[in-house]
């Protein structure tokens, strides 16, 4: 390709070392997953239940229970999303900014998704809470915008690493859909996972007494620990296949023996001893036996976000190395980052209190 | 510059971008302001043990404030995807400044978040001091998004002395000459659309009672008061804006003293209403005089923004880059691919490779699309070409090849507007001459 189609890095240079950075990215990254995952897991659930449900007063107070959470876990998956949308900026703005252009028709479709799933779930807890039948047609739909959603995240994040696909994609001027790059197989992976955390999730609330009362507690519990499992075990299938069919430098740096290949044996360790965590706790699913995974699982996000970060450099390595970045550090407003987040943990700790505090 | 360019048919990027900000800054700002009226009225209802209030409040934290707020968090994010497409040089630059910044400012949304949601959704379930604490961590950190956000807006215009590389730069940037008093004018502000968007709400809840009315309507009024001491902080506001953008706003340019008069008028309007109605003592307001506030409220806002965009002009970011993305003097020796200096030496294409045919190279272009590539690069980011934005066809009715070659060797002298042109003398004669078909086609 030509190389004078790519940007140059911008000019102020990295605020911090690079790797502290991508440390950021990838922290905020997984949370991000954990947020927009329950979102989609959850809905997919509410589906199932739609479907195959009817009827059943538990699983209709189990939909309830989980839309009545699911705009706040949107609200926050999205606020989440916005720290690693900063700092991949910052680490590779060049890159991603002109896969932005070059997808901008679908990369600002994004905004009217999001707000229409809001308000659609908002819709569909409202229904339910004014005691009438959810059929399957309300979950289907913001399934469906989920899933178009993941494909334009999938689409635009392939397409920035993919530099010699931009021409193509171009031709399009900024209407263009990206899907090469084992983009499909990237999505395939990641929507397991949200599955997998979905149903987390509903367990969650149901090992917490949220679902209403103890039947939709029981059916919560029981429907997670059914999927949760079988969705990390084709996740990680889906994996072993996306690292397979990935294009060759980037499958190279998988098997290179170094910090990719290290990230990518951890996260499938992570999810393999999440899944059979899961299983061991199927015998006697108290709370604290299934946190235990749950928190292997996300420590295994983080995992796959830094393999998914070594393979991305991998793809660009021929155009760009971190090492090439001027750094100029700027540590006093990074002490103020710091500060506000502990405020803000101390916040939030001292709000969550608050909402305890019952007559 | 350097990156494609997505044109958006008739509006352009900066309409886009206008789009999501405007109503974007209203419903945040709006809901700063309500999180205080919420917390104030609801310490007060607590100490009387006034339940008639609470249930109006409850009704206020859920319409007003939870589903508007909603779509402002996203919209805020909205915003960066539109700047991304349609600005990618201004944006990663005010990204790599001051990304510590917006990191800061991203711990308070989850505060926020996590406050909002639970302030609705614990109403009547939780002790009513707890309940009100949480109102008041809410009002507490959305203020402090607005102050981050608004350091980081303010510097646009305003950069005073910062430069990019020295030291203490963020922090010159953050605390910039216009960042005082356009925050407390933020902060009145958003206390005014509050108290503003509480009557609306009281004119359509007919069943609340008079009581409550009356105490909420005192209420109200008092939040819109403050906003009176933007009268004070516009003149300070503008004199430490550039002596160029005071200029476009007494008259140097017609739109922007236009919007500027507008604004003033509303607001003016806004405050005259607050004031008549606390002395008629008007605890009953209708719908259309709350509608009526909130419109002045909405307008006088937009036409804020818009002179706040629009004074800026030719800059992006004051001194440093031009709205086309090129740096200026400031950012020659950090910038070795699109400063003006290399651009003026280079030509303006040696760094648009995305605005040349596909797989074709400047040398293979015809004359027409030569011209047509240079406008896109130098000009595409503020002007549309035949009908929308900035259209230039309209602008150039009547103009030869001539007078437009010449025309662009001093466009911003004579339009203080204009950024200078970014390229060589071969770019501006192949610019002159596209142009000019423009001008034949349009007859």
């Amino acid at each position: 390709m030509n190389s004078q189609l790519i940007p140059a890095p911008d000019m102020l240079g990295l605020p911090a070392h690079p790797l502290l950075l991508l440390v950021l990215l990838n922290a905020t990254l997984a949370l991000h997953w954990v947020f927009v995952g329950a979102v989609f897991g959850g809905t997919l659930i509410v589906l199932h239940n739609a479907v195959t449900g009817r009827g059943d007063a538990a699983r209709a107070r189990l939909n309830q229970a989980i839309l009545g959470f699911l705009p706040f876990m949107l609200s926050m998956g999205v606020t989440l999303g916005v720290a690693p949308l900063l700092f991949v900026q910052v680490v590779y703005g060049h890159f991603f900014y002109s896969a932005n252009v070059m997808m901008a028709l679908w990369w600002l479709l994004i905004i009217p998704l999001v707000i229409g799933t809001t308000y659609l779930f908002y819709v569909a807890k409202v229904r339910l809470a004014a005691g009438k039948v959810l059929g399957p047609f309300l979950p289907a739909i913001l399934a469906g915008i989920l899933l178009v959603l993941a494909m334009i995240l999938s689409g635009n994040m392939t397409l920035f690493q993919t530099p010699s696909a931009w021409e193509s994609v171009w031709r399009l001027h900024g209407a263009g859909f990206y899907h090469g790059g084992g983009m499909v197989g990237r999505v395939l992976f990641a929507l397991l996972g949200f599955a997998a955390l979905g149903a987390m999730f509903v367990m969650l609330l149901g090992k917490t007494g949220l679902a209403y009362d103890e039947q939709a507690d029981r059916a919560a519990v029981e429907i997670g620990l059914r999927a949760a499992p079988m969705c990390m075990g084709l996740q990680i299938a889906a994996g072993i296949l996306l690292v397979i069919f990935l294009p060759s430098e980037q499958r190279k740096a998988v098997f290179d023996f170094r910090w990719v290949s290290l990230f990518s044996v951890l996260a499938i360790g992570c999810l393999a001893g999440s899944l059979l965590l899961f299983v061991k706790a199927r015998r006697s699913p108290t709370l604290s036996t299934l946190i235990l995974p749950m928190a292997v699982y996300v420590l295994g996000l983080i995992m796959i976000g830094f393999a998914r970060d070594g393979i991305r450099r991998a793809a660009l390595a021929p155009h760009f190395q971190l090492g090439e970045l001027a750094i100029h550090p700027q540590w006093g407003p990074f002490a103020l980052f710091l500060a506000m987040m502990v405020v803000a943990a101390g916040l939030v700790t001292a709000l969550l209190h608050l909402a305890r505090q019952t007559d | 510059m350097e990156y494609p360019i997505f044109d958006l048919p008739f509006f352009g990027g900066s309409l886009l971008i206008a789009a999501i900000a405007i109503p974007h800054v209203f419903i945040a700002q709006f809901s700063v302001g309500a999180s205080f009226l919420l917390a104030l009225a609801e310490r007060r209802a607590n100490r009387e043990g006034d339940s008639e209030t609470r249930a109006f409040l409850k009704t206020y934290a859920f319409t007003v404030l939870l589903v508007p707020y909603v779509l402002g968090a996203m919209t805020g994010v909205g915003i960066w995807f539109a700047t991304s497409v349609a600005s990618p040089r201004a944006i990663s630059s005010m990204i790599h400044l001051f990304v510590w910044g917006w990191a800061a400012e991203w711990t308070m949304f989850i505060v926020d978040i996590v406050a909002i949601y639970l302030y609705v959704y614990t109403w009547d379930r939780i002790r009513p001091s707890a309940h009100n604490a949480i109102g008041w961590i809410l009002a507490v950190s959305s203020t402090v998004t607005l102050v981050l956000i608004n350091g980081i807006l303010s510097f646009m215009l305003t950069p005073g002395s910062w430069e990019p590389l020295a030291p203490y730069g963020f922090w010159k940037a953050f605390f910039n000459p216009s960042f005082w008093p356009t925050t407390l004018m933020r902060f009145f502000v958003s206390l005014a659309l509050a108290g503003a968007v509480a009557l609306l709400l009281m004119a359509l809840m007919r069943t609340v009672p008079a009581a409550v009315r009356e105490k909420m309507t005192r209420l109200a009024y008092r939040m819109m008061l403050p906003a009176l001491a933007c009268l004070v902080l516009l003149p300070w506001a503008f004199s430490v804006i550039p002596e160029r953008s005071q200029q476009f706003i007494q008259g140097g340019a017609i739109a922007m003293t236009l919007f500027f008069a507008m604004g003033m008028a509303c607001f003016s309007l806004l405050a005259l209403g607050t004031i008549l109605a606390m002395v008629r003592r008007e605890w009953n307001p209708s719908v259309l005089g709350a509608s009526l506030l909130i419109f002045f409220a909405f307008v006088g806002y937009a036409c804020f923004e818009f002179v706040r965009e629009g004074a800026r002009k030719p800059y992006v970011i004051e001194g440093f880059m031009y709205s086309t993305g090129v740096t200026t003097e400031k950012g020659q020796a950090l910038d070795k691919r699109a400063s003006l200096a290399v651009l003026r030496e280079k030509g303006v294409l040696s760094a648009a490779s995305w605005v040349l045919p596909l797989g074709r190279t400047i040398a293979e272009l015809t004359p027409e699309e030569k011209g047509y590539a240079v406008f896109k690069a130098a000009c595409l980011a503020c002007h549309q070409v035949y009908a929308g934005y900035n259209a230039v066809q309209p602008l150039i009715g009547g103009w030869t090849r001539e007078t437009l070659r010449s025309y662009l060797d001093t466009m911003h002298e004579q339009r203080p507007m204009m950024p200078p042109f970014p390229g060589t003398d071969a770019e501006k004669d192949a610019l002159a001459a596209y142009m000019a078909t423009l001008t034949r086609r349009g007859k």
